[in-house]
């Protein structure tokens, strides 16, 4: 038995399964950290003694912009790999695949290094202040998809590599797909970077 | 996606170009929050507004949300309509305070005619809690 | 994310009905374990009716008799001291039992039988699709609801005892209530198993309804536009869209509670919480009203996902046993689609508790009203469906027809809580518990058992008995207005919804005998399900062979496969000729319906 549009888009909507199944995945997200950006607005107002950003709440900044520019590359380098599967050059593309892992895996390093300067060097930790409690859940949150992104990477460039011997399409299909995902979650950190660091 | 590989090989320069007004416009929110040449409600628009302009680029060009199909559209401006209400009813309905300001005698008759102790209500404690921290907070502003 | 490769070899045992990714054996599962629940979260309530009918302090004045007395010490002997220290049932084990009641009866019962059963089992047929579109997600999302629901049931495990701070969860109680208890790893207390299932269960709609969204805009068969498409159909597609948008902010605000309860975070807590006469060592500067919004972002459209798939239930049921289209069948859909969205925007009508001010509280009222009139249009179409019909009166034809009263009962109690003014006096009184049952209980499972009844041949192969099917009904019908009806008017003498003794307070004892009106009505109920239950095994077996593929002459897509439907559904790849509700159409004299996959004649 087949699906049908598995891999060919549907001739009215001219989408495959797949990548609506994404766009409403991602429609979700939005809702989930949504809700999060919700509690963050409402805490922040209701709290006159609010920690700023800059520095004056203790999180690093130099830190979290070079994070920043990871990620914004990691994002390239995922639409890069995606056009050069397009043009059938699928050693280019695990190249920047692992590119984009390597950025990941970098992010997640940074962030490794600021929790711990946070928490063993100031002594911050989430029951200190509401700030610090969104600040660890949100950021925890996103990390998390991160690591989940680079697993989902890491199958395609090892296991789920033979996909595209078998079935090209089906593989450009997926790397499409998680490069969605991968690019909204950048999209999140670009708001989670001044809401938390800079404001 | 339909594209030939030579639109691709286009497409390749917009993508760097892209990635270079991301950059720019990082280093711009960091050094506009540096400067406090803004405060208060000033900065954080600006801040957030680079950063929609960010979000933007990265989902009209890497997300190629610029030429998407019609249903996809359909899906997010749904969800873009359901986000408003989730991000400002809850402030809207915690700032609404002319109730609240003329509310401390009523609350006082409500806290000592509510039954303690062998009512078993989740509700009620907790809102009764809440109505009272909100009223602190509203006068502090 | 799918299965590509045709493979006719035998998947075994295990993949074919424990691990299976096809989407009928998915929603037998789905359809069965909700059953399970739903009959668990019943009994939790029958033990709770005792407590109000016959709390024990009043049983000088107010006796049960005695073989009702007997059965429950036996119980108490049963469960243990712990919970029912002398035969008492604790204040604690009563808070949890209505935790578990509604938690269970909402997200492991309703939800998953009718959006994961019966939408999992019938969608796909009725457009005429081999699978859903992402048939491992889809077992991935029953394998989560389970780990959820057998989280969830942990909780009764716990030391400390089960989650107890209301279906609703709201914090500070449910931060600071069950701290966790030396020895023992601090995520293992009663209420914070309650988040880690609610998280579970979260996810496994989310992922459900990415499926059931995609499955339904690209894999209808040729022909089948979207108003061609039955109403059920709709009604899951709206459903979907619901529980995809409005589920994440609880997921949100569960990840919350639970840093707040092992983080040790405050988000809901406020600075200056006092607990006990001792002020709470937490950083403070939380809102609890942050929970209720996120909660009830969720809770509201989730009203409509109780509801939806069950009036989409009851429209197939009407059309095919009035043998008439329905009547405004785009009126419905439309009204359907509105409702959807307006039921994100009307939630804080939950919340005119809590000091709402005036202009906020307007602006929800009004939407609160707007939301009624779409629902009153989906009723009335069903009613005026009915004008002129020769109405086949079956099992599922009696629980559809039984539906509309009783949603409109439980629909119109409704309005006065909309309203902000009325509302502050009903608010946390049995009216409420009325008002809400009414919607659910003979509402929507009501819907549900129609939509068994009408199914069943489908699924089986045979039919379940009308015998035991009409005692089921009626029983059932007399018993559920029994036990619901004498709570509004307990709600309006001030009876409290989460009270756990009704005769403590002297102003309602005059309502007691409500109370206990309510509790034989609820037993009587349990009564009522013999029947079924022994309908629905036994029919399995004895049931009597359905002769066609078609036994009620229905006009839709999942009657044209083979009884029960194979892997893959279609013999035949499904072609749709018409719209959903061709019966008794003049220009067929012969035949009385005219299935949507029957070619049409060449003339």
């Amino acid at each position: 038995m087949e699906i049908p549009y598995s891999v060919k888009p549907h001739p009215v909507t001219g989408l495959a399964n797949a990548k609506l199944g994404i766009w409403t995945f991602l429609a979700s997200e939005v809702m989930l950290f949504g809700g999060f950006f919700s509690a963050y607005i409402l805490l922040r107002t209701g709290d006159p003694d609010w920690p700023r950003g800059l520095a004056n709440n203790g999180l690093d900044v130099k830190l979290a912009t070079f994070n920043t520019v990871l990620l914004i590359a990691s994002s390239v380098t995922v639409v890069m790999a995606w056009a050069a599967l397009k043009m059938n050059d699928f050693a280019k593309c695990k190249k920047y695949l692992w590119a984009t892992v390597a950025l990941a895996a970098g992010f997640l390093v940074v962030k490794f290094f600021e929790y711990k300067a946070e928490i063993v060097g100031h002594g911050i930790y989430p029951s200190t202040h509401n700030f610090y409690g969104i600040y660890f859940t949100m950021t925890g949150l996103h990390g998390l998809h991160i690591l989940g992104g680079i697993a989902v990477f890491v199958y395609f460039l090892t296991f789920g590599a033979s996909m595209w011997k078998d079935e090209p399409e089906r593989y450009s299909g997926r790397i499409e797909c998680v490069g969605l995902y991968w690019h909204f979650v950048d999209i999140v950190w670009i708001f989670l970077f001044p809401a938390l660091y800079l404001l | 996606m339909a594209d030939s590989p030579e639109e691709i090989r286009k497409h390749l320069k917009v993508y760097w170009l892209i990635f270079g007004a991301l950059l720019v416009m990082t280093g711009l929110t960091v050094m506009a929050a540096g400067l406090h040449f803004l405060t208060g409600a000033a900065a954080i628009a600006l801040g957030l507004a680079i950063a929609t302009v960010k979000g933007t680029l990265v989902g009209a060009f890497f997300m190629h949300l610029a030429g998407e199909k019609k249903i996809i559209y359909f899906v997010l401006i749904l969800t873009a309509v359901l986000f408003v209400p989730l991000m400002l009813l809850p402030i809207l309905t915690v700032n609404d305070t002319p109730y609240r300001d003329i509310a401390p005698p009523t609350k006082m008759i409500y806290a000592e005619g509510h039954g303690e102790g062998h009512d078993s209500g989740a509700a009620e404690g907790a809102t009764h809690d809440d109505t009272e921290s909100e009223g602190e907070q509203t006068g502090e502003h | 994310m799918s299965q590509g490769h045709n493979d006719h070899h035998d998947p075994g045992w295990i993949r074919k009905y424990v691990f299976s990714v096809d989407h009928k054996v998915i929603g037998i599962q789905y359809s069965v374990t909700a059953l399970l629940f739903l009959f668990f979260g019943f009994t939790l309530i029958m033990l709770m009716r005792f407590q109000l009918a016959y709390p024990a302090a009043a049983w000088d004045t107010n006796p049960p008799p005695g073989f009702l007395k007997a059965l429950w010490g036996g119980f108490g002997n049963w469960i243990g001291r712990g919970l029912m220290p002398e035969g008492v049932m604790a204040p604690e084990f009563y808070n949890s039992l209505g935790v578990m009641h509604g938690t269970i009866m909402i997200f492991l019962g309703v939800v998953p039988l009718s959006v994961g059963g019966f939408g999992n089992y019938v969608m796909p047929l009725q457009i005429g699709a081999p699978d859903m579109a992402f048939p491992k997600i889809n077992m991935m999302s029953y394998w989560v609801y389970f780990i959820g629901g057998v989280v969830m049931l942990a909780s009764f495990f716990c030391p400390g005892g089960v989650a107890n701070s209301g279906w609703t969860a709201y914090p500070p109680l449910s931060v600071v209530s069950q701290p966790a208890i030396e020895g023992f790893p601090f995520w293992f207390t009663g209420q914070t198993m309650w988040i880690l299932g609610m998280v579970f269960l979260i996810t496994s709609s989310l992922l459900g309804s990415i499926n059931f969204i995609v499955t339904i805009i690209q894999m209808r068969a040729p022909g089948l536009s979207l108003f061609r498409m039955p109403v059920f159909v709709w009604a899951q597609l709206v459903t979907s869209f619901l529980l995809l948008l409005a589920f994440p902010p609880l997921e949100a605000a569960a990840v919350l509670q639970l840093m707040d309860r092992v983080a040790g975070t405050s988000f809901f807590l406020p600075s200056g919480l006092v607990v006990s006469g001792e002020a709470v060592a937490v950083s403070g500067g939380g809102n609890p009203l942050l929970w209720q919004h996120l909660f009830w972002f969720l809770a509201h459209p989730e009203v409509y996902v109780l509801i939806l798939p069950g009036i989409g239930i009851v429209a197939e049921i009407i059309a095919c046993n009035t043998r008439k289209p329905l009547w405004g069948f785009r009126t419905m859909v439309y009204s359907m689609m509105f409702l959807g969205f307006m039921s994100f925007i009307v939630w804080a009508h939950h919340m005119y508790m809590t000091g709402m001010g005036t202009t906020i509280s307007a602006f929800f009222q009004m939407t609160t009203m707007i939301i009624s009139v779409p629902s009153v249009i989906i009723l009335t179409c069903l009613l005026l469906s009915l004008w002129g019909a020769s109405i086949r009166f079956n099992t599922p034809m009696l629980f559809a027809l039984s539906f509309l009263p009783m949603f409109a009962i439980g629909g119109l109690t409704g309005l006065p809580l909309g309203l902000a003014t009325s509302d502050i006096y009903l608010h946390d009184t049995y009216y409420v518990i009325g008002h809400f049952h009414y919607v659910v209980a003979p509402g929507t499972i009501f819907a549900m058992f129609a939509g068994i009844y009408h199914w069943y041949p489908k699924a089986t192969g045979r039919q379940l008995s009308e015998l035991f099917g009409k005692m089921h009904f009626w029983g059932s019908f007399i018993a559920i207005n029994l036990t619901f009806m004498p709570m509004f008017f307990a709600g309006m003498a001030g009876m409290l919804r989460r009270g756990y003794d009704p005769t403590y307070y002297e102003y309602i004892q005059s309502v007691q005998s409500m109370n206990v009106m309510s509790s034989w009505g609820a037993w009587l109920l349990g009564l009522a399900q013999i029947p079924f239950i022994i309908n629905f095994f036994a029919s399995i077996f004895a049931g009597k062979k359905v002769e066609s593929d078609n036994p009620w002459q229905a006009t839709t897509l999942e009657w044209a496969t083979p009884t029960p439907p194979p892997h893959g559904n279609f013999v035949t790849e499904p072609r749709v000729y018409r719209d959903a509700y061709e019966y008794s159409n003049p220009e067929r004299p012969d035949d009385d319906f005219w299935p949507q996959f029957v070619e049409p004649e060449k003339s």
